[in-house]
């Protein structure tokens, strides 16, 4: 990933809400080394396989649909904010004993501990909005990466892969006020997920998608309209991102 | 459209795959022993999950063979649940509203079909998780889930147990965010309000003594109702709520390195921490959460309510805290069991560099953070807390030896 950078598509979308949809995913199409505004077929390939097979456990049309799904009615945002919830409400000695019992399992290894200690934290200290936030912004990204991975490994069908990314699109823009608020938050759903904030390429990433003129972040406006979205029936064999709020 | 359970649903329940739906529903209930909604909100959602899952396919695989109408009402059924789930995923809320009256309104009570489609609907969405509030309050009073008689009840009483629960949740957030703007509820309405209304509330009408204690029971009622409801409030304002109840968070500092050992013994820290010490450590943990979520707090500081500090100053608390005469925790037997203050030693802690505790250990080996300003700690031992040692680094660099305090004899 050192040689990461914002680059135009041969065919680049067109402006509208499928380029909307797939800038969503922008900060790992460059770090995957993709056209951050279009979906380059020449792109397929074993890194595509590798990488769900061994990211996600992704094989084959089947599980991809299924983890798309997953990813669209439940991802980690939801169990997560969850916890950060728990974390904001506790009083003060029970946020000392918390923080103690984990303390007491990250000294004996637990990885887990650590990273809701690191969670704990940053809720006290009210790291970036992080009580507030619904953690969208990750699994989002995350659908968008692997609808475009199964577009580009002919696993997913045009019009079946862009029905889900522009619905993951009105959610995001919904959810969201510019493309600095994805992203940061995208930085901090990430994070909440790793259980911590150490700057990797991701940071990097998102930084470049802000400022580069090859951005579809600069090129696409924030409040692009999106049609009414279609009632169309629902098939359990093809992926669906949910708009129900709950 | 029933799901095939995965092994990790399975390893949920902490059963091999079965077709024994009582099966199921007992190792369910061995789990909820261990996996609580309010100790352990996310496992609760996977036990829960999984339970679900496994269930709806465990039901699905023994049904019996349909007649031919049978065949055709249960295709109708299907229809309209996969148009259900159509404006669901829309997010046309009330479309799926709107569809539910047409389909039940043209099916009269207590025929086949009625039935079929209320339990149905009962299987699918009633512990969905994804489903709208406003749906979900709909389908209850449209259909018998209030009922506690009833053949939802009777049918799964697990399942129906858990609606409850979940309708109890619902009709208590309907409640809190219900009277938006009405002067007698304004706690209410702060928290249910995003984080930049509430502060701006907050701001304008700083809360009451009267009103702390509000919070705090409002906080209780969120926590047993949390599985349904709690992602539904900003945790930003459930942060400031807090802390205009008690004052700034207690801000974490880096991960702690090995507290010096306290014996000359080679073990190392993580070595000392073994299973049986992380369940009391627990213990200790709950217990005080349950003492403080239970408003059994003992021991109140003024600063908390605004005063000065109660913390002595560190030439005069040094000596005091060498003293063996001096008492470190209170021990108060009472009717609900043996009340542990800590306001003795928390009003030394400017003499204090480290405060080392043990439950039901000789040797106090967890780190207790010291609160940079006063707060309050005390809480009800639990049956199973014993004992309660404790050791202190103090400020001069000099170590404490170590004390025990004996719960279970203040208690007699």
């Amino acid at each position: 990933m050192e040689d990461m950078k914002v680059f135009h598509a041969a065919r680049r979308l067109e402006s509208g809400e499928r380029a909307w949809a797939y800038a969503v995913g922008a900060m790992y199409h460059v770090a995957h080394g993709f056209a951050a505004d279009g979906v380059d077929p020449l792109c397929a390939g074993d890194f595509q396989k590798d990488m769900l097979a061994r990211d996600w456990g992704i094989r084959d049309r089947q599980t991809l649909v299924a983890q798309l799904t997953e990813l669209g009615a439940e991802g980690h945002r939801h169990s997560h904010a969850a916890r950060l919830r728990y974390y904001a409400m506790q009083w003060r000695p029970a946020i000392a004993s918390i923080r103690e019992e984990l303390r007491a399992l990250v000294r004996d290894g637990d990885d887990d501990a650590a990273a809701n200690l690191w969670r704990l934290d940053a809720v006290q200290a009210g790291e970036r909005g992080i009580r507030s936030s619904t953690l969208l912004a990750f699994d989002a990204a995350r659908g968008v990466m692997l609808a475009r991975a199964g577009l580009m490994l002919d696993w997913l069908t045009e019009d079946e892969a862009w029905s889900y990314l522009v619905d993951i699109a009105r959610d995001v823009q919904r959810s969201y006020t510019s493309w600095a608020a994805y992203g940061a938050d995208f930085v901090l759903s990430r994070d909440v997920w790793r259980g911590g904030s150490t700057p990797d390429a991701f940071n990097t990433a998102v930084d470049m998608l802000l400022h580069d003129q090859a951005s579809p972040w600069v090129a696409l406006p924030w409040e692009l309209p999106f049609s009414t979205r279609p009632l169309t029936p629902v098939e359990p064999d093809k992926p669906m991102w949910t708009l129900e709020r709950r | 459209m029933i799901q095939t359970p995965a092994a990790s649903d399975w390893t949920a329940l902490g059963i091999d795959p079965t077709t024994d739906a009582d099966e199921v529903r007992r190792a369910y209930r061995a789990r909820l022993r261990d996996v609580g909604p309010e100790a352990d909100p996310e496992g609760f959602q996977t036990l829960r999950a999984a339970y679900e899952k496994v269930l709806a396919a465990v039901d699905d695989a023994r049904s019996t063979p349909r007649s031919d109408e049978g065949d055709h009402d249960a295709a109708l059924v299907d229809r309209f649940l996969s148009d259900l789930l159509a404006r669901r995923s829309a997010g046309d809320e009330a479309g799926a509203i709107a569809l539910v009256d047409e389909v039940l309104a043209s099916h009269r009570p207590g025929t086949a079909m009625a039935e079929m489609l209320a339990d149905s609907l009962m299987e699918h969405l009633s512990l969905a998780r994804n489903i709208s509030p406003r749906l979900f309050r709909h389908l209850a009073d449209r259909l018998d889930w209030r009922d506690v008689q009833g053949r939802s009840a009777r049918d799964d009483p697990e399942r129906h147990a858990l609606v409850l629960d979940r309708i109890a949740a619902e009709d208590w957030y309907g409640e809190l965010a219900g009277s938006p703007g009405d002067p007698d509820r304004q706690i209410e309405t702060i928290m249910a309000s995003d984080r930049e209304r509430a502060a701006a509330a907050l701001r304008a009408s700083p809360i009451s003594q009267e009103q702390r204690q509000h919070v705090r029971n409002l906080f209780e009622q969120l926590m047993s109702h949390a599985t349904f409801v709690l992602t539904r409030f900003d945790g930003g304002t459930l942060a400031l709520l807090r802390e205009a109840v008690e004052g700034p968070p207690l801000l974490g500092e880096p991960t702690v390195a090995p507290p010096v050992p306290l014996t000359a013994a080679t073990t190392s820290p993580a070595q000392l921490v073994s299973p049986q010490r992380r369940n009391l450590i627990r213990i200790g943990v709950f217990g005080l959460l349950g003492a403080v979520v239970a408003g059994k707090l003992i021991y109140s500081s003024k600063s908390s309510d605004g005063g000065a500090s109660t913390a002595l100053a560190k030439d005069i608390a040094l000596p005091m805290l060498k003293d063996p005469k001096t008492a470190w925790l209170e021990l108060v037997p009472g009717p609900d069991g043996v009340k542990v203050d800590w306001a003795p030693v928390m009003r030394m802690r400017n003499a204090i560099k480290e405060l080392h505790v043990g439950y039901n250990e000789e040797m106090p080996t967890t780190l207790f953070p010291l609160p940079t300003s006063d707060v309050a700690i005390g809480f009800i031992a639990p049956p199973t807390l014993t004992t309660i040692s404790m050791r202190i680094l103090y400020s001069d660099g000099t170590w404490s030896t170590v004390r025990q305090y004996n719960i279970r004899k203040a208690g007699q």
